[in-house]
């Protein structure tokens, strides 16, 4: 026994794991594994990303071909690339519901609050990493894309427009050149993307993730509730303890295996998609932005500077601020915590549907707010508009909730239940529903052309 | 304890499932691929195909002719993929792959993709040095035909593989003078130049500002430019869904399809005259070869009149009609018709061949009129001076319509020509309108 033992310490991964794990925290229904999907699709990214990386050419001359020649003559190519763009989106995906799975289990408490940050900055990494990945084929769809994409980071021009001070304080093209290199898009910016897709941001990923994993061990492994904590220190736990190999090892590997099965499925039925080379001259019709950021772009459709600023920068506060409003001990390491939470989360998600509803429906049906401020208060737009409303809507629901129940978490589980859900709403909403134009079309087959 | 056990011991289980079907899924999918990149993609399939016909031949004992392949070529044949690299014109060209025997005359009566390439264009056209796209457009890269015909809007290629008579459009990429083997082109130019399409549309930079550009009509991006949805699908399907000829082709035959106020006017052209047109018209690319394109025959100087007809029909018939003949509405224009201009003559007083010859003359000679001092050999040479000054004057400067009804829209005016066209090619159409008379 003695001497297995003194082999194990000597294992690496007996570093990141303790050699022993309780047996809660191996449960699926608790985690569903989210967490490693999220590594697993990083190390599946790495892995393909190099293999094409032997291959692209970061070259606006070069690129597109280059990504021809993967699709349609390299072994394998084809293949490799649409793995590595399907474990892009799913990784966004899992990253989203590793939070809220976090978030709902209260698994951000007791020590672990500085982690919930260390998530976060994951999260924006992940979102970076996509998006500067998204440029890279050099298609049209990139192109314009990233040029959305790009226009929203530069929207604090407009605050300083109206403002009057452009010509002194002017973050908006500031943020803009420091990405792009020059006023638009062009060989500079493919570079800079490249750089940042592949070095920097996989590099700063990495370290996080140590750091995410590290502060995981430091609290003792998974959150876990207080009838097995309070067991534990009761010293009656052991029989609950499994040795991390195999037990912890075999359940981990499965997961992987199953996010490399999703992807895999997925990379042979659908080919990523690559459109005609850029083209500057020829916008895209409409020019959606990379889907994760459809639920900012719908807001960026009513006010640039609040919809794709003020409204995201404030949401990335307020999550990160969750662990330290929400200070109360109770529910920690638990679905929902208890009835109430449920019941909380659902009528949360029906008062979102409703909003949504709603504020989408006023600005289709009736021009809403375009209408009413007419041409001369148009600067009113960025403070009245379906976006400010939502979140003001939302705000106000969890004011609702946190008095009802005297519980701040129940406020918060309320209000990120909103956002959440909102956001959701939105993506599906600009994916599905916006056509050339940015107008509202029931399905994208009945898009008129011109 | 327990229930924790019993849920442990589940969920171990689960895990266990999980792991087998997901390494079925993996091996399986991956084997997929691997199957059908390496086994039975579409080259390798029609190569196959290839090598079989061949055997087939050798076994009759027939003596299997080639020209330009040696026996020992075929010995050596392998299975792979092949390409036309051209590096200066930016292309790699698969077509290959698949239409292995196009230079093979045995496989001149196999189906496509066994067939040898018709014709003798390989004879003078060498595949190595021009590549397949530069004359078929598609896309060369691709492996398999849909993706290289690109027909689908699902391709997203700019460029659509080109059948006849379309193709003809991109002889003219090189070749400059007028080829027998294009005669839809041939005709569609000969339309284009004696309809006065210029009076309107700019080519290379000359012609009217009322209409669009020609420039790189014939790249014109599916993105922008595609034909009405209720375009009638009996004609659609002779452009094998290609956006671009379908587009160019609605706007020459059915003119106020988009946008429905528009100010072209509808010549009710044949299918065939719309057709040739449009492949005259794919012609005007942007995407040229970077090689000096081919200029065989020498150009000799018409007579004035005959350089004066080409000049009129190139800019002057869509409005003034076929040989000056008129009949053209401009709407709200107070005559309710474009001028007539072939009785010019009769207001210059010139009734007779004789004097009508002496002016054309002097303007061959002079250029000007005014440049030719009196001429007391003409009678009457100041009236014919009087009138002559006010009919340069409108071709050079232009003249505003005038409006019949005061609030109506704006009649068609005639433009400014003084600056598309040389002071010798103005002259050479008043010679041209005198003659007509």
């Amino acid at each position: 026994m003695k001497k297995s033992q003194h082999r194990n310490n000597n294992n690496i991964f007996l570093h990141i794991h303790s050699d022993k794990t309780h047996k809660f925290s191996l449960r699926w229904n608790y985690t569903f594994g989210l967490g490693i999907m999220c590594m697993g699709l990083f190390f599946i990214l790495s892995l393909s990303g190099l293999l094409l990386m032997i291959y692209y050419k970061p070259d606006t001359a070069k690129a597109y071909f280059s990504i021809k020649d993967l699709m349609y003559v390299i072994p394998s190519g084809r293949f490799v690339r649409n793995i590595h763009r399907w474990a892009a989106h799913l990784m966004v995906i899992t990253c989203f519901l590793h939070m809220a799975r976090v978030f709902y289990t209260s698994a951000y408490k007791r020590g672990r609050e500085f982690n919930w940050n260390i998530g976060m900055v994951l999260f924006l990494l992940t979102l970076g990493l996509s998006f500067t990945g998204y440029l890279l084929p050099w298609d049209q769809l990139a192109y314009w894309a990233c040029t959305i994409g790009v226009n929203i980071a530069a929207s604090p021009t407009q605050l300083t427009d109206a403002l009057g001070i452009s010509a002194v304080v002017d973050i908006g093209t500031q943020m803009k050149h420091l990405l792009l290199g020059s006023d638009q898009i062009g060989n500079d910016a493919l570079v800079r993307f490249y750089v940042l897709h592949c070095m920097l941001l996989p590099f700063l990923l990495m370290v996080f993730i140590g750091v995410h994993i590290w502060r995981i061990r430091k609290s003792r492994g998974l959150a876990r509730p207080d009838w097995i904590e309070s067991k534990w220190a009761d010293g009656l736990s052991e029989n609950d303890l499994v040795h991390t190999i195999p037990h912890t090892f075999v359940r981990e590997f499965s997961i992987f295996m199953f996010i490399l099965a999703i992807t895999v499925s997925l990379a042979y039925f659908f080919d990523a998609p690559l459109k005609e080379p850029a083209n500057p001259l020829v916008p895209e019709n409409p020019a959606k932005a990379p889907w994760y950021f459809l639920g900012i772009q719908e807001l960026v459709s009513y006010s640039g500077f609040t919809g794709g600023i003020v409204i995201p920068l404030m949401t990335l506060f307020g999550l990160s601020m969750i662990p330290y409003i929400d200070r109360g001990k109770k529910d920690f390491a638990r679905w929902f915590g208890n009835g109430a939470g449920v019941r909380v989360t659902v009528t949360s998600v029906c008062y979102t549907v409703i909003c949504c509803i709603l504020l989408l429906g006023l600005s289709i049906g009736y021009n809403w707010p375009g209408i009413w401020f007419g041409n001369n208060r148009q600067s009113l737009i960025h403070f009245i508009n379906p976006g400010t409303l939502l979140a003001l809507m939302f705000t106000a629901w969890s004011l609702f909730v946190f008095h009802r129940h005297h519980s701040i978490r129940m406020g918060v589980t309320a209000l990120f239940t909103c956002f959440f859900v909102g956001l959701v709403i939105l993506t599906y909403f600009a994916w599905g529903h916006r056509g050339p134009n940015w107008d509202f079309y029931w399905w994208p087959s009945l898009w008129q052309h011109h | 304890m327990g229930q924790t056990g019993l849920v442990i011991f589940k969920g171990a289980e689960f895990m266990k499932l999980i792991l087998c079907v997901s390494s079925i899924a993996i091996i399986l999918f991956s084997g997929l691929y691997l199957y059908q990149e390496n086994v039975t993609a579409e080259w390798r399939v029609h190569q196959l195909d290839y090598l079989k016909q061949i055997d087939e031949i050798d076994k009759t004992g027939k003596k299997h002719v080639q020209n330009n392949l040696q026996a020992s070529d075929l010995l050596s044949f392998t299975i792979e993929l092949q390409q036309i690299w051209l590096p200066e014109m930016n292309r790699a060209d698969r077509c290959i792959s698949c239409h292995v025997a196009m230079e093979d005359p045995y496989f001149e009566k196999f189906d496509n993709p066994l067939k040898a390439h018709p014709k003798n264009y390989l004879k003078t056209h060498d595949s190595e040095k021009f590549g397949c796209t530069i004359c078929h457009d598609g896309q060369g890269r691709a492996i398999n035909f849909k993706d290289a015909a690109a027909d689908d809007p699902d391709v997203f290629w700019n460029k659509p593989l080109l059948r006849k008579p379309f193709i003809e459009a991109n002889c003219y990429r090189c070749h400059v003078d007028l080829l027998d083997q294009t005669p839809d082109y041939n005709q569609g130019k000969q339309k284009f130049e004696t309809s006065g399409c210029l009076g309107c549309h700019k080519r290379d930079g000359k012609g009217g500002i009322q209409g669009p550009e020609f420039k790189g009509i014939g790249d014109a991006s599916a993105h922008i430019k595609y034909p009405e949805k209720l375009f009638d699908p009996k004609i659609m399907s002779q452009f094998f869904g290609n956006q671009n000829l379908a587009y160019i082709y609605e706007s020459v035959r059915f003119p106020n399809a988009q946008p429905k106020e528009t100010m072209m006017f509808d010549f009710k052209l044949s299918n065939e005259d719309a057709r040739t047109l449009t492949v005259y018209l794919k012609s005007l690319s942007m995407h040229q070869t970077g090689t000096q394109r081919l200029l065989q025959k020498p150009s000799y100087p018409l007579p004035m009149t005959e350089e004066g007809e080409k000049t009129f029909q190139l800019y002057c018939t869509a409005c003034h009609g076929k040989n000056g003949k008129g009949g053209v509405r401009n709407s709200n224009y107070i005559n309710d018709y474009i001028p007539k201009l072939n009785t010019l003559s009769d207001q210059m007083f010139l009734h007779k061949k004789k004097n009508q010859d002496a002016v054309i003359l002097l303007l061959a000679e002079y250029g000007d009129l005014l440049q030719a001092g009196s001429q007391p050999a003409i009678p009457g040479f100041f009236k014919v001076i009087a009138k002559y000054m006010p009919v340069k004057n409108t071709i050079v400067n232009g003249r505003v319509a005038e409006k019949k009804d005061e609030k109506g829209p704006a009649p068609l005016n005639m433009p400014v020509w003084g600056k598309t066209i040389t002071e010798e090619e103005v002259s050479s159409v008043i010679a041209y309108l005198i003659s007509i008379y």
